[in-house]
This record gives C-alpha cells, sequence and structure tokens, in this order.
C-alpha cells in the first residue's frame, strides 16, 4: 500500500499572525491519480501548496515524497525532487520569452542538455498551445495565456507531482475543456495531479478523489461522488448552488 | 543574423586592432581618455550583468574599486611582490571580500540588499581612512613604474575581457536563471532555480573584474587615497554610463562610457563638480522618459523611421 | 570605564540620528519599501540653506529653520510627487537609481553654491559657545537643545500620524496600499506627504548635527548611512526602535571616538550595522510602533 503512496502530509499547520491557515492537515496522495481540492475561499487551499512546494515552512508537521521526508526543504530543492506547482496568480519571468521561461525550468535542475530541454520545451509548448507565442515576451501575454504559461513552466521541469492551483479561474467552457485535455494527457504521461479548484463542473471531470478544506482542516475525503453527496460539504460550501448544479446534470 | 554577426566580429578585430597600436600614434590625453573610458566599461559591464540582467543593484560598486586599489598597493608597495601576482591578488582579494560577506547579504532582497553593500563599501572607506600601514586618509603612493602604454594595454584587455564574460554569461545557461531571478526571484526558486548560487556567482565574477580595474585605474594616476578609491563618483559615473547604454545592453555600455569620460574630460580642468551634476541630471531625466535607459530608446526609434521608409 | 559626559552626549546625537532614521523609516514603510538614498543629502541640503539665510538675515539658525524645513518639504513632496510616483510601482529597487541621481546633483550643487571646505551653523548661534550641568556633568548646551527638539519632532510627528486625518491616511497606504486606495485614499498625493515629511524631519536633523559638527557637501552619503543603520539597528517601523537604535550608534560613536580615535568613529558604527544585519536581520527589536 505505502509503495502506492507518492505524497504524504502528516499533520500539516500553519498560522499568519493570529489566523490558523492549515490546522493539522494530513493526506495521502497515490502514484498516478488526479486528486481534488476544494474548499471556500480562505480555507487554506494554496497555504497546503504553498507548504508542500517549500514556500512555505509549516509551523508543525511533515512532508513525505516519495518516501523521502522534504520538510523545510527550500523550494528549489523541492522542485528538483520532482513537484512543480502552477500558481494561482500567474508569476512569469517578465522580461524572458515564453520559451525561455520553459527553459529556465527545464534546465535547472542540470538533469537536461540545452539541446534536449529545447525540444522537451517545444513538446510542452505545443501540448499547452502555446507553441505560436513562445518567441513573444511573457510580459506581452493575455491573462488566459498566462494561465497556460504556468502550467507549461511548471510540466517543463519534468514533476512526477503537479500542483495546480485554481488553473482554470477565468477560463470560458471551451478553454476548460482544452484544460481537462491537457490534464488527462498529463496524467496520462505517468504524472500525478493536484488539482485545486473552484468550478465544480471542473472538478467533477477531471478527479477521481477529492479532499474537502473548510477553515484550515479536512472535513471530508473520498470518492467525488461521496464527499460531494456528504451533508458537511454541501451545507458549509457547496451549498445552494451545487445541488442546483447536481439537480440540473442528472 | 549571420550576416550581422559577421558584421559585429568584422569591426569588432578592426576596432581592437585600431586600439592595440592607439597608444603608438595618440597624444597623450587621447591616450589617458581611452584609459578611463576602458576602466569604467568594465565597471558599467559588470553593472549591467548584476544589476540589469540579474536585479541586484550593488550601489557599493566603488567598495570593490577601493579594495582592488588598496589590495594591489599593498601587494605591490608595501609588500614589494611582483607586478603580476599583486595585481591577480588584488582581484582575489576582492572576491574574498565578495564571499565573506554574501552570506549576509544574499539573505536579503531589493533596496535592503542594495544599502547593505553601500554600507560595506563605505566601512571599507572608513578604514582606510584610518589604516595607518597604508598612510590613513593622506593616502599612499603606488611604487609601481610602467610605461603608460602597458597601463594602457592592461586596461584594454580587461575591458575587453569584461565585454566577452558578460557575452557568454549571459547567453549562457547560468544566464538564463539569472534573468530569471532578475524578473521573478520568487518565481525563480519555484521553478527550481538555485537562486543563492547563481547569485553568488555573478556577484563573484563582478566583484573580481572590478576590484581588478579599481587596481588598475591607480596605476595612472601613481596614488591611492580613500576619497578617491571609494569615490560615490564610481557608482554615479557608473549608474550615467548604464542610463544612457541601456541597462541591459552590453554593446550599449560602450556609448554610455564614452559619454561618461567626455563629459568629464570635458569640464575636468574648469569645473570638476559640474560634470558630476550633469550626471545627476542626466540619471533622473532618462529614468523619467525611458526607463531601460537612452540608446534602446534610440535605437527603437531609429529602427521605426527606417522601416518606414 | 568611559565618563558620563561620552554616554550623555552620544544619547543626545543619538536623538538625532533616530529623527534622520524615523525619517527614512517613513518613506520606507510608507512608500512601498522604497529606500530614500538622498536622504543624507536632503539634511545636508537643509543645513547649507540655513547657513546663507542665517548669514544673511542675521537670524538665529533655529529660526531660519522655521523656513528651511517647509522648504525641504516641498521639495521631497515634489520629487515623490513629480517623478518617483511614476517609478514605484515596478519594484522597490528602481526608485533607488533615481535617487542617486538626486543625490548627486545636490551634493554638486552644493559643491558649485558653498565649495568643498567644511561649514558650520554654530558660529551663528552665540548660545552655541555655552555649557550647561546636567547630572553633575558640564556639556556644551547645543547638545541638550538637539535632543530636546528632536524629541519634540517625534512626539509632534507621533500625535500627528495618530490624530490627523492624513496622518491616518499615511498609516493606512503604508499597511495596504492597494486596500487604502479603495476606501478612497489618494496614495499619490499621501506619498508626496509622507516623502515631505521624511525630509522634513532630515532637514531638523541636518540643522541639528550643522549646529554641532562641521559638514561638507559630501556628508549626505555618511548621514543617509547612519539613517539606514537607525533602522537596521531599531528595526523597520517602529519609532521607539528608531530612537534606541539612533541612541546606539550615538554612544558607539561616542565610546569609539573616546577610545579609539576620532577617525575610527564612522568605521565603528558602520561594523556595528553590518553585525546587526548578519545576526539580527529583522533589528534589535523588531517591533512596531
Ligand atoms: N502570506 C500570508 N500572510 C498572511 N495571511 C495569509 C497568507 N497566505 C494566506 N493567508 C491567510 O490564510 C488563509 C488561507 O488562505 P489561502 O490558503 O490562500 O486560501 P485559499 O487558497 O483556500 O483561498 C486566509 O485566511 C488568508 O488570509
Ligand atoms: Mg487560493
Amino acid at each position: 500500500m505505502t509503495n502506492n503512496l507518492i505524497l504524504k502530509t502528516e499533520g500539516l499547520s500553519k498560522s499568519f499572525g493570529g489566523i490558523k491557515a492549515l490546522d493539522n492537515v494530513s493526506v495521502d496522495v497515490n502514484k498516478g491519480e488526479v486528486i481534488g481540492i476544494i474548499g471556500p475561499n480562505g480555507s487554506g487551499k494554496t497555504t497546503l501548496f504553498r507548504l508542500i512546494m517549500g514556500i512555505y515552512r509549516p509551523d508543525s508537521g511533515k512532508i513525505i515524497f516519495e518516501g523521502e521526508n522534504l520538510t523545510g526543504l527550500p523550494s528549489y530543492r523541492v522542485c528538483q525532487k520532482g513537484i512543480a506547482l502552477a500558481h494561482q496568480i500567474p508569476k512569469p519571468f517578465s522580461r524572458l520569452t515564453v520559451m525561455e521561461n520553459l527553459l529556465v525550468a527545464a534546465l535547472s535542475g542540470g538533469r537536461m542538455t540545452r539541446k534536449s530541454a529545447e525540444e522537451y520545451c517545444q513538446t510542452v509548448l505545443k501540448l499547452t498551445g502555446l507553441y505560436k507565442v513562445k518567441d513573444k515576451l511573457a510580459g506581452s501575454l493575455l491573462p488566459l495565456e498566462l494561465k497556460r504559461l504556468e502550467i507549461a513552466r511548471a510540466l517543463a521541469s519534468k514533476p512526477k507531482l503537479i500542483l495546480l492551483d485554481e488553473p482554470a479561474a477565468g477560463m470560458r467552457e471551451k478553454d476548460v475543456d482544452e484544460l481537462l485535455e491537457i490534464i488527462k494527457l498529463i496524467n496520462s504521461e505517468g504524472v500525478t495531479v493536484m488539482l485545486v479548484e473552484h468550478r465544480m463542473e471542473v472538478v467533477v471531470k477531471a478527479v477521481e478523489r477529492l479532499i474537502a478544506l473548510n477553515r484550515g482542516t479536512i472535513v471530508a475525503q473520498g470518492p467525488v461522488k461521496e464527499v460531494m453527496n456528504s451533508k458537511i460539504v454541501s451545507e458549509i460550501y457547496l451549498g445552494r448552488r451545487f445541488r442546483e448544479y447536481v439537480g440540473a446534470s442528472t | 543574423m549571420d550576416k550581422k554577426n559577421r558584421y559585429i566580429i568584422g569591426s569588432s578585430i578592426v576596432a581592437i586592432a585600431l586600439l592595440t597600436l592607439a597608444p603608438y600614434f595618440i597624444p597623450l590625453y587621447w591616450m589617458a581618455f581611452l584609459f578611463f573610458c576602458f576602466i569604467y566599461l568594465v565597471l558599467t559591464e559588470m553593472w549591467v550583468l548584476v544589476a540589469g540582467f540579474t536585479g541586484m543593484v550593488l550601489l557599493g560598486i566603488g567598495g570593490f574599486v577601493g579594495i582592488g586599489a588598496y589590495s594591489f598597493v599593498i601587494f605591490s608597495t608595501c609588500l614589494n611582490w611582483p607586478l603580476w601576482p599583486s595585481l591577480i591578488l588584488s582581484g582575489i582579494i576582492g572576491v574574498i571580500i565578495a564571499l565573506a560577506v554574501s552570506s549576509t547579504i544574499f539573505r536579503m532582497r531589493g533596496a535592503y540588499f542594495a544599502m547593505s553593500t553601500l554600507v560595506i563599501a563605505n566601512a571599507l572607506f572608513a578604514w582606510f581612512s584610518t589604516w595607518s600601514y597604508t598612510g590613513g586618509g593622506a593616502g599612499i603612493v603606488v611604487n609601481v613604474k610602467l610605461p603608460i602604454a602597458i597601463v594602457y594595454h592592461i586596461a584594454l584587455i580587461l575591458a575587453f575581457a569584461s565585454i566577452i564574460i558578460v557575452t557568454f554569461v549571459v547567453r549562457s545557461n547560468l544566464g538564463l536563471m539569472l534573468k530569471a531571478i532578475g524578473s521573478d526571484e520568487d518565481a525563480a526558486l519555484t521553478v527550481g532555480v538555485n537562486t543563492y548560487t547563481c547569485k553568488l556567482y555573478c556577484f563573484l565574477i563582478a566583484s573580481f573584474m572590478i576590484s581588478l580595474a579599481g587596481a588598475i585605474y591607480f596605476l595612472y594616476p601613481g596614488f591611492v587615497t580613500p576619497d578617491a578609491a571609494f569615490s560615490p563618483i564610481w557608482l554615479i559615473n557608473t549608474l550615467t554610463a548604464a542610463s544612457v547604454g541601456g541597462w541591459t545592453n552590453i554593446g550599449g555600455a560602450i556609448i554610455g562610457v564614452i559619454f561618461i569620460i567626455t563629459l568629464q574630460q570635458f569640464f575636468y580642468v574648469n569645473y570638476p563638480g559640474l560634470s558630476m551634476l550633469i550626471n545627476g541630471i542626466i540619471i533622473v531625466v532618462i529614468f523619467l522618459i525611458s526607463p531601460r535607459g537612452l540608446w534602446p530608446a534610440i535605437r527603437s526609434l531609429i529602427e521605426k523611421r527606417l522601416k518606414r521608409f | 570605564m568611559a565618563p558620563p559626559e561620552v554616554i550623555l552626549m552620544g544619547t543626545f546625537t543619538g536623538a538625532i540620528y533616530g529623527l534622520i532614521g524615523i525619517g527614512l523609516s517613513l518613506i520606507f514603510t510608507g512608500i512601498r519599501n522604497m529606500i530614500n538614498l538622498a536622504h543624507g543629502h536632503l539634511a545636508v541640503l537643509a543645513a547649507y540653506l540655513a547657513l546663507t539665510l542665517s548669514s544673511n538675515s542675521m537670524l538665529d539658525p533655529l529660526i531660519c529653520a522655521l523656513l528651511v524645513v517647509p522648504i525641504v518639504f516641498a521639495l521631497g513632496a515634489i520629487i515623490q510627487y513629480g517623478a518617483v510616483n511614476r517609478l514605484i510601482y515596478r519594484s522597490p529597487t528602481i526608485p533607488l537609481i533615481l535617487f542617486a541621481g538626486i543625490a548627486s546633483i545636490i551634493e554638486n550643487v552644493a559643491l558649485l553654491v558653498w565649495h568643498p571646505d567644511p561649514r558650520s551653523l554654530a558660529p551663528l548661534a552665540p548660545y552655541s559657545l555655552l555649557t550647561v550641568s546636567l547630572l553633575g556633568v558640564r556639556l556644551p548646551l547645543i547638545y541638550l537643545v538637539g535632543f530636546l527638539i528632536s524629541l519634540g519632532s517625534m512626539l509632534i510627528l507621533y500625535t500627528f500620524l495618530k490624530h490627523t486625518d492624513i496622518g491616518r491616511a499615511i498609516r493606512a497606504a503604508s499597511e495596504d496600499p492597494e486596500y487604502a486606495e479603495c476606501l478612497g485614499v489618494d496614495t499619490k498625493k499621501i506619498y508626496a506627504y509622507t516623502f515631505g515629511i521624511g525630509g522634513a524631519l532630515a532637514a531638523i536633523a541636518g540643522i541639528m548635527v550643522g549646529l554641532i559638527y562641521l559638514f561638507v557637501p559630501s556628508d549626505g552619503w555618511p548621514y543617509t548611512i547612519l539613517s539606514f543603520g537607525v533602522i537596521v539597528l531599531g528595526g523597520v517601523g517602529s519609532m521607539r526602535g528608531a530612537f534606541v537604535g539612533g541612541v546606539i550608534l550615538g554612544i558607539s560613536q561616542q565610546l569609539s571616538a573616546y577610545y579609539l580615535g576620532v577617525a575610527y568613529q564612522y568605521f565603528v558604527g558602520y561594523i556595528l550595522i553590518l553585525a546587526v544585519l548578519a545576526l539580527r536581520p529583522q533589528g534589535i527589536f523588531g517591533m512596531r510602533v
């Protein structure tokens, strides 16, 4: 069983001043799965990702990745171990071209030569639909292109586990479908995906398992249907909107 | 592209050949002029690398000039060591200082980093103002007798080397990482860039070259004082050259440097303060009208005009 | 043991450093973590303006300060409103370059107008020769005057920030500029006030220092570094911390001048700043007002 785990967090807690952003959160992520994390605004989803990535240090708790304790490692080391994060708010290298943005990620571990990195980045650019703009400065991209660049740059570091923080925010139906395609493709290459998502229609289509957060604690987890139908989740988080959605789709 | 490269290489070879032979047919005044240009070219190219590309605002640039100058005086004059070891060692002392302070200053970012380099430069200035071994505030004579043409040639080599080094670093993988750091350091960290090491390499290269430039510069006046060696003029002149030439423009630095030295020489005899006053005004004005620098703005303007015809 | 007058003089000059440091700190916290690299130059400029005004009008330098400080306030507000406001949104380091230019302008204007030889305001203030007895120690009256004026300025600033609308807006813009803007604060205008006030504090300190010591045009640089040192020692954004930081720097200068010689006073101060940066980058106190 443990062999199948890629990531395990044990009792992660993090406070900012007086606010407990995350309180004793333990999650298990299986190798090769797509797992969703839902929760209302401010429930600690981004904080969880940032802890895993090593951007914040946990106040207590452990992060185990492939059996190795990553707690306290700086984020560049975490990235080199095989975890990549696509930020909720894109953080492009705006003075670099799109291609260079990806190259930075691909070359930073020192595992690829320039030539193989370039080839690999081109594949990623084609996959994410950014190939046409590869020589543009990232600072000149449109908001939706920036969201794609976030994902593409995360992929360029060849992660085993990719953390996607609300990738569909601000997207229309058509873009969301493309995004779902991309997630599927990534996953089919053997990359484990953790997906934070606000929009239910995306979550339902993309993931097998769900973790629901509220005010920094896990309130439910398990198969999608189970979590969504659980009383606590529909009460705290989804409320009326979700029931409307389920009503409409069934 | 290929044609452009060939053109650049061709004209560089001609320029270097002319500059190498220059001491044999130009008057002393112009040799000094070129010598100042070479020294400031080193500083400006290093500024472009460290501040322009990587975003580390090295306000304490004069600290490295001064430490290079004083190390050289100590080795060559106080200890009477031969020229070349003294010269190389003064660069290495700069690197050692840079290494010693790196763990402190790299913990800081932005304005705090910039200010702490300035504190270091001024601490060195205060030290050499009091240290009687090197003559304290009164300064010390550099007891190295070299023909002026040799001094000129050493500076030429260093200036040329700095252009080559910055060009290669910027094109290398390290350069890509440095540009990423300059663009967004936090983002660079999360995509796996070891920002500390990358910044350290960049900082060490710059400290070596700037310290060497400081050592070589004072061969010309033959006299080092703390006021001259650690002067804020090093910073202001370099900033002006970089504003004129463009913050991330390796070739533009040449234009910027020629500009500041022309200004300096023009006012030198009658109003020494005036060129620094004008420099200050130029920094401010260029910053307000074209924050990436004057030369890049002029170039894109010319290119637009050319396209229209 | 150092004689008590050394400690007392250090405390008094240190309060003046605290004042100039609070000016820098106000600008730093108030305007998006920006460092005013020309801060010390504003102080030196104020000293020169007071010198010219006082020697032409035969008025006391402290009375001239009533005119000079508003002038420097206006100059600071204009610099911020006309120039810096256009740059700060890109990064906190970018204005540094601009301020380096401004510092060079002020320094070299001073060189051309007032020449490089050391000047002092003391000859224009006859009472600077008087001495007072304090805690059984005799020391020049001017030190006490500097101390009291610095403390008074700090109190006025504190009351101003606490109880006036502009003061509240300054604090709001320093906590969260975007949010303050949503509440209807015109941050650009507030930044101009902030910079003006920071500059005015530097001006008061510059005139006080000018009454005690000699000054030259290039003194702007060490003044700026000492101001930075004050916020390094005292912690960013803390008025009490800045005061204590200033006093520590003042005492360390007087002590090193006493034991090692005047030449070492700056060196020791700089090393102290570097040591704190290396060991406790959040400052010795690291508290907020
Ligand atoms: N850097 C930070 N500083 C202070 N508070 C923070 C910081 N990051 C997150 N928080 C707080 O932690 C809580 C959780 O935030 P976050 O993880 O961003 O939630 P989510 O991503 O689920 O919307 C919020 O109350 C937020 O205000
Ligand atoms: Mg979030």
